[in-house]
């Protein structure tokens, strides 16, 4: 058996990554949400040597969004030995558009018609040999998710043929397209790499266009096409071809159809008829949210499943504080500090060991239970079909402040862990809402930052009932507000796509393709935490235990006298006009950088108390209550103390997330420069938005004298209403992509 | 001439001309089976009024009114 390579294409959400599963056995992650192949994969046939490169799903390849242009490059280039076509039987007509264009490329090619089975319920048959016969390529039917004809697959695949050269366009204009091809000028390219640039400099493709506009020969031969066109068929050259297509398409389907008794996907179309209905809609989107997300703690917060042996004989746990107090706390800890001891470990490994790497990475996989869970529910919805329908309904609200309805999800997921939100905005194809998504969806108070706003809520604002709404508000408030002021930005208006999307059928998900889903996003959650978090665990820890002591550089006994301690005083004048500016406050933001959890632990011992500070958690209250006043040279009961409060957390919340969050960031920005600006920008927002609330907030009450600070907040509050009310003014952005994003 | 954008839940039209030339969204939608001679079937609109659901040769496609005004209907 000869080595090959087999491209897959296929239209989004056609059954491609469940036959690519299924050929290769890896893990490939399944949704029933249009565009979650983004990334190139490439996966291994065992039994024939042969290779399986997975290619996003599309539509056409037009240059209409990075998946279409990164597939029809690989198109062009020489890499592989046979196309195998996925068409969605119960969608022929549209999937047999992409197989015509696929067709151009003169390659040995296999169709497989998949979900034959959904088709032929809904009352269709096609005469399978007819078709093959009418497209002149070889086509099988399969069913990749009830594993059915696989092997039919395999075997066309090692006797595919080149398409039987059916040209559905009119000869004339063929043989025209092929003599612009020739005046290419590029020795490399095929002849059906020729065709294939010249066809898309006919339709003014932006990019060969781009590529080809210094040649006048090429332009005049194309413009003439064009013409010729025009003349001939009273349409332009871009409408036609796909005409063409679509009228060869329709003459194939009448003459392989066998019955045509329509009862197509009548239950999708039922239960749509009340999910997507104008009044129930959004209650009913609100209801299953709420069901997700108190499923999601329900399971791992209210219900105690665990037995352990407690002091008082068998206890039970809820899944969150047994991994948290038995596993890491418990467990891990007394193993590691074990371990070290029996190898009589020095004191500073055994430090880093159970205090910086049980502890950090410990505080970050505590989540894993919670974060598995609401995976589940939504791989659930997604492999389903729901998600693509939240999309619809929610679009409209998320268009006023640039982002569009499939942003709706990540920010789900960022209540429970901005780690995994953020790889959620993979599935957005819009560059521009993806952005504005990447740098918004951590403004969401992750559960990492709820001790934040349990400690201030409780020391500085004595329980009021209004603060943990407030602080939500607040977080929604930073997201429109971003939304709004950045995608009137030049830099956010690169390629204005379009909402087209498909809506596609309801799938009862399988058991295995929603465990893969979970395992596979759990999986990049822990790698997260065992790689970027472990490093930086490593340093903070390294610069809160080291400093100058009484004998010189070693390690410290207090946290007053190590690095990170000269670190923060040497900053913490940054803080000062937020009202903070103590070196105390300054070292629990760079901790919170690692987890933001750690805000409130670091605040406890810094301010005298041990870790062990859960036991007594009100003298923390009274101690940074009582640290806060004195701060500000105030009694702890003064009005300020709680602006100073909201200015502290409103740092803590929405400046950049913790490190784990800002690795997965820049991997789905792709840019440094983009991660640098966002980081910048969160910053920036969180700075102003602390400076506001504390200068303004303090003048409003009367118990903040003007200052220069004042006026500073002034001057940000008042580019802050400007940047808002500007006008939009360079809306009149031509919808393209260019070519520089390629 | 009426475009799609303004067309109301339940009819079915037919597609005339697209405008919009050379815009990578008239080729996308000419690519998704939205051609001339077309029947498209408005399914219904988002509780907001804003994309609307259409029945496109036998799938469903949603496209925001904005951009449906691109295609011209008979």
């Amino acid at each position: 058996m000869s080595q090959k390579t087999i491209a897959l294409l296929g239209n989004q959400n056609c059954g491609k990554t469940t036959l690519f599963n299924v050929l290769t056995g890896s893990n490939q992650y399944v949704g029933n949400w249009p565009g979650v192949t983004v990334d190139k994969v490439i996966g291994k046939i065992s039994s024939k040597d042969w290779d399986v490169v997975d290619l996003p799903g599309l539509y056409s390849l037009s240059p209409y969004s990075p998946e279409e242009i990164v597939s029809r490059n690989y198109l062009l280039t020489d890499d592989y030995d046979v196309i195998l076509n996925i068409v969605d039987a119960s969608h022929l007509e549209r999937s047999l558009s992409l197989t015509l264009e696929l067709a151009a490329f003169g390659k040995p090619m296999v169709v497989a018609l998949n979900m034959i089975d959904v088709m032929e319920k809904s009352g269709i048959k096609i005469d399978v040999d007819k078709l093959s016969e009418k497209l002149g390529i070889r086509v099988v039917d399969i069913s990749a998710s009830n594993r059915l004809g696989i092997d039919k697959v395999l075997d066309a695949v090692s006797n595919a043929q080149v398409p039987a050269v059916t040209n559905f366009f009119d000869e004339d204009i063929s043989a025209k397209i092929d003599e612009v091809g020739k005046l290419l000028d590029d020795a490399k390219l095929s002849a059906s790499a020729r065709r294939f640039i010249a066809t898309g400099i006919v339709q003014n493709d932006e990019i060969y266009l781009e590529d080809y506009k210094s040649s006048e020969k090429v332009m005049i031969a194309a413009s003439r096409v064009r013409n010729d066109i025009e003349g001939k068929f009273n349409t332009d050259a871009q409408s036609y071809f796909p005409q063409a297509r679509y009228q060869f398409i329709d003459s194939v389907i009448e003459e392989c159809k066998i019955s045509t008794e329509s009862k197509t996907c009548m239950l999708s179309k039922a239960i749509d008829k009340v999910v997507l209905n104008r009044f129930l809609a959004l209650p009913i989107f609100f209801i299953v949210v709420s069901l997700v997300y108190y499923g999601a703690m329900y399971f791992t917060s209210y219900l105690e499943l665990i037995p352990f042996e407690g002091e008082e004989g068998t206890e039970y746990a809820t899944i969150t504080d047994w991994v948290n107090d038995n596993l890491f706390g418990g467990y891990v800890t007394d193993a590691v500090a074990k371990l070290c001891e029996n190898a009589a470990a020095p004191e500073w490994l055994s430090s880093l060991a159970v205090d910086g790497v049980v502890g950090g990475v410990g505080a970050v996989l505590g989540f894993l239970p919670q974060i598995a869970f609401l995976f589940l529910f939504l791989s659930f919805l997604e492999q389903s079909g729901y998600m693509t329908r939240v999309a619809f309904v929610l679009d409209r609200i998320f268009r006023k402040f640039g982002l569009s309805g499939r942003n709706f999800i990540p920010m789900v997921i960022a209540t429970g862990c901005g780690v995994p939100a953020l790889m959620a905005n993979k599935t957005i194809d819009n560059i521009n809402e993806r952005r504005i998504g990447l740098i918004t969806t951590t403004f969401i108070p992750c559960s990492a930052k709820l001790p934040i706003i349990t400690m201030i809520f409780a020391s500085c604002f004595d329980g009021a009932w209004w603060f943990a709404p407030m602080v939500y508000a607040l977080a929604i408030f930073s997201i429109v507000a971003t939304g709004i002021i950045l995608k009137k930005n030049r830099a956010f208006k690169e390629e204005v796509s379009p909402f087209v999307m498909e809506i596609p059928d309801y799938h009862l998900p399988t058991i295995n393709n929603i465990l893969k889903a979970v395992y596979e996003r759990c999986r990049a959650f822990v790698i997260k935490a065992g790689t970027i978090i472990f490093a930086v665990v490593v340093i903070i820890w390294f610069l809160a235990s080291f400093g100058f002591g009484e004998e010189g550089f070693g390690m410290v006994e207090n946290v007053d006298s190590s690095m990170l301690a000269a670190i923060g005083s040497a900053l913490c004048f940054i803080f000062a006009p937020l009202g903070f500016g103590s070196w105390q406050a300054t070292v629990a933001v760079v901790n919170g950088l690692l987890a933001k959890e750690n805000v409130v632990g670091t605040m406890a011992v810094v301010l005298g108390l041990d870790g062990e500070f859960e036991g007594g958690e009100a003298d923390l209250n009274t101690a940074l209550t009582q640290y806060f006043a004195d701060m500000l040279g105030v009694e702890p009961t003064a009005a300020l103390v709680p602006l100073l409060g909201l200015s502290f957390l409103a740092f803590n919340m929405w400046s950049v997330p913790c490190v784990a969050a800002l690795g997965a960031m820049k991997r789905q920005l792709g840019s440094t420069k983009w991660w640098i600006f966002a980081m910048t920008y969160m910053c920036v927002w969180a700075y102003c938005l602390a400076l506001v609330i504390f200068r303004i907030g303090g003048l409003v009450m009367g118990v903040l004298p003007f200052s220069f600070y004042t006026v500073v907040a002034f001057i940000v509050l008042g580019v802050f209403v400007y940047l808002l009310v500007r006008k939009d003014n360079s809306g009149l952005t031509p919808i393209r992509i260019p070519s520089r994003q390629v | 001439m009426t475009t799609l954008d303004t067309i109301s839940v339940g009819q079915t039209v037919e597609v005339g001309k697209l405008s919009g030339e050379g815009t990578s969204l008239r080729r996308r939608l000419l690519d998704m089976g939205i051609t001339p001679k077309t029947k498209i079937t408005y399914v219904r609109c988002a509780p907001l009024g804003d994309p609307m659901q259409l029945d496109v040769r036998g799938y469903s496609l949603t496209i925001r009114k904005s951009d449906a005004a691109l295609v011209e209907v008979l």
